[in-house]
């Protein structure tokens, strides 16, 4: 990420000048910023429609760079932190050299009280086109049509979003990006789009592609992709065999081809899908026992990444709608790429979970007596309980009294029968 | 009063015992036994004990003065209402009374009571005799007028008007006998058909017991 930050004077974030004596709040809270540097001057804040939800948000547009959303860096709640702000002397410029808010060099330093950044991260422009260009598909084939057409047939459309399409030094860009999801015919000097569903899934499908060649986030890697193939520990040795067994007397084609590969000799593995090898290596920071299962679904893991970033995209970018169609494209025949062997795999995997977890409850006699025991212990504490409470109110009695109690007292008068009753003034 | 209310004790602290004492008007103050005995425990031997009561209290302040330390305890014990029936016990003349080392009376009713769950107190001339029929048999104590000029705690001295003879529940002589500790001798006063009363003297004040005879059917 980029460290060096733009100059911010000509966002809204205009920092109040506080005395520095008397430290008194600043009125607008000021926010921290890390933008991309060398934008051009035209670049500014803009209220774009989320491209996921429709909401109006902050995004960072730039016309020679793209459009830049933020990402929020917080420490979670529980750890208040804040950031201190102090002047540097010019001399010594620093490439790392820490914003400071107030634009008077002699100012003091400040403090933020929350210590979080807004980090511009690029997004890409055809995210923003596609609630724009998709509704006209629905009906059927729609009619291919000149940009500017498609943008001014949504009257509804937000002002800065115009302003950003309409922008001429970021036109040329724009179109490169909407001509990747539609198809385009040349008419004249002039061009016409047509949006085209599959043409997006393919460059999703490159995106989700190059995320996974990269390496996906440790996050994501961790939570999807090695939690998800993970195979109950007890059971594996035995899903090895399974394994190379099952898809042959299934004759599943697919699959059955994954795995004779993944039981050939590692070198066949790699020169057969050079890309698979390395990506696998660099993109697992987790530490992955180096077993000979892990090479050998390579191909799984990647198949899981990929489909890891889509459903990050479609999950962040796209709306809800077109998140379903793009499912069912994926689902059906003309998918550009095939899912099937992961989900057999994933399939197999949930299997044999549940076979784990049958065993463990079968075979586990211990486990199931520890839970009635522990029943009987939650009875028997409340038995104890109301016991402890008798006891406690018996208590309040002295063990001679309780012993008393028990004497044969037939033939004894009680004591009123020989005193009479109370003098208001006890006598003794 | 005990719970089956046979048995009756009351003790009595006169003024001299305290000083200083200090009391403008009557006032009973309910205070559970236990935990007064509570508090009471929390005080050491050599303490010097202050009472204190509001002119209309909810609770009781007990304070402990450690004469060798300056260390100072206070504790307030939350009062309750007795709803038992205060009964008035008049002074009464009794047939018999017999003062005998209280240790000797805790003896005689401890022993006896392995026997047997009452026993009878016959006062005569001859002397007290405490007798007793149970299961594995019978037996009995007699003890006469004595007098020991050397430890004269160990005198038994018997005052005799007529002859008695009562039943009792040993269990409860038994309890009455934890008091001995506070007193070297004890006078059991006896009359036909009225409670039998146990008095263990106290420096400026006495503690009594008093227990209901059995009557009728003794077994």
């Amino acid at each position: 990420m980029r460290t060096r930050s733009a100059p911010v004077s000509k966002s809204k974030k205009s920092e109040d000048e506080t005395n520095a004596k008397t430290l008194v709040a600043a009125e607008k809270p000021s926010k921290t910023f890390i933008l991309p540097s060398s934008t051009s001057d035209n670049a500014r804040l803009v209220s774009l429609p989320n491209p996921q939800s429709g909401e109006l948000t902050r995004y960072f547009f730039c016309p020679d760079r793209g459009i830049y959303e933020f990402t929020v860096v917080a420490p979670p709640a529980h750890m208040a932190r804040s950031i201190l702000f102090t002047p540097r002397t010019r001399e010594t410029s620093n490439p790392l050299d820490e914003e400071k808010k107030d634009p008077e060099p002699s100012a003091q330093g400040s403090i933020t009280k929350k210590a979080e950044f807004l980090v511009a991260t690029p997004i890409d422009a055809l995210f923003f086109m596609v609630p724009l260009l998709a509704p006209s598909s629905k009906s059927g084939r729609s009619l291919f049509q000149p940009f500017d057409d498609i943008i001014d047939s949504q009257d509804d459309m937000p002002k800065h979003l115009r302003q950003v399409l309409y922008d001429d030094e970021f036109r040329d860009s724009l179109l490169a990006r909407a001509e990747a999801i539609c198809e385009v015919v040349q008419a004249g000097d002039e061009k016409m789009f047509r949006f085209n569903e599959t043409r997006l899934v393919q460059e999703l499908i490159t995106k989700a592609e190059r995320m996974a060649d990269r390496g996906l986030p440790v996050s994501l890697e961790e939570r999807f992709v090695r939690q998800a193939l993970a195979t109950p520990l007890m059971s594996v040795k035995r899903e090895d065999v399974a394994t190379s067994q099952e898809p042959s007397n299934e004759s599943q084609d697919s699959a059955s081809k994954s795995e004779v590969r993944d039981n050939s000799p590692s070198t066949v593995a790699t020169t057969a899908t050079p890309s698979i090898g390395t990506p696998a290596g660099e993109s697992t920071p987790v530490p992955q026992p180096p077993s000979e299962e892990s090479t050998a679904s390579d191909h799984i893991t990647r198949l899981l990444r990929i489909s890891t970033a889509l459903a990050f995209m479609k999950e962040s970018y796209l709306p809800a709608t077109m998140a379903s169609r793009l499912d069912e494209i994926l689902e059906s025949a003309e998918s550009p790429i095939d899912f099937k062997p992961l989900k057999d795999r994933l399939k197999e995997i949930t299997d044999l979970r549940a076979q784990a977890l049958a065993s463990r409850d079968m075979s586990n006699f211990t486990r199931k007596r520890a839970l009635d025991d522990e029943e009987e212990d939650i009875r028997g504490e409340k038995k104890r309980r109301k016991d402890e409470a008798e006891k406690k109110s018996k208590a309040a009695e002295s063990q001679a009294v309780k012993k008393l109690k028990k004497v044969n007292t037939s033939g004894m008068q009680k004591m009123s029968s020989f005193f009479a009753k109370a003098a208001p003034k006890k006598k003794t | 009063m005990d719970n089956s209310h046979v048995a009756l004790v009351s003790m009595l602290l006169r003024a001299e015992g305290f000083s200083p004492y200090r009391c403008d008007r009557n006032i009973a103050l309910g205070i559970n036994l236990l935990s007064l005995t509570k508090v009471l425990r929390a005080a050491q031997n050599e303490d010097i004990l202050t009472l204190k009561a509001e002119d209309s209290p909810d609770s009781v302040n007990l304070m402990f003065e450690s004469p060798d330390t300056d260390r100072l305890t206070e504790y307030d014990i939350k009062l309750m209402d007795i709803d038992q029936e205060h009964l008035a016990i008049p002074e009464t003349e009794y047939s018999a009374s017999v003062e005998m080392p209280s240790a000797e009376f805790q003896r005689i009713c401890r022993d006896l009571n392995a026997m047997s769950e009452s026993v009878v107190i016959e006062a005569s001339k001859e002397g007290v005799k405490f007798s007793c029929q149970g299961d594995i048999g019978n037996g009995s104590v007699t003890i006469r007028q004595h007098t020991n000029v050397d430890k004269p705690e160990q005198n038994v001295v018997i005052n005799l008007s007529e002859p008695v003879a009562l039943t009792f529940s040993l269990k409860y002589l038994v309890n009455f006998c934890k008091a001995s500790n506070l007193s070297s001798s004890v006078v059991l006063h006896l009359s036909d058909e009225v409670p039998l009363l146990v008095e263990y003297g106290l420096g400026s004040g006495h503690l009594r017991f008093y227990l209901a005879p059995k009557i009728g059917d003794e077994d």
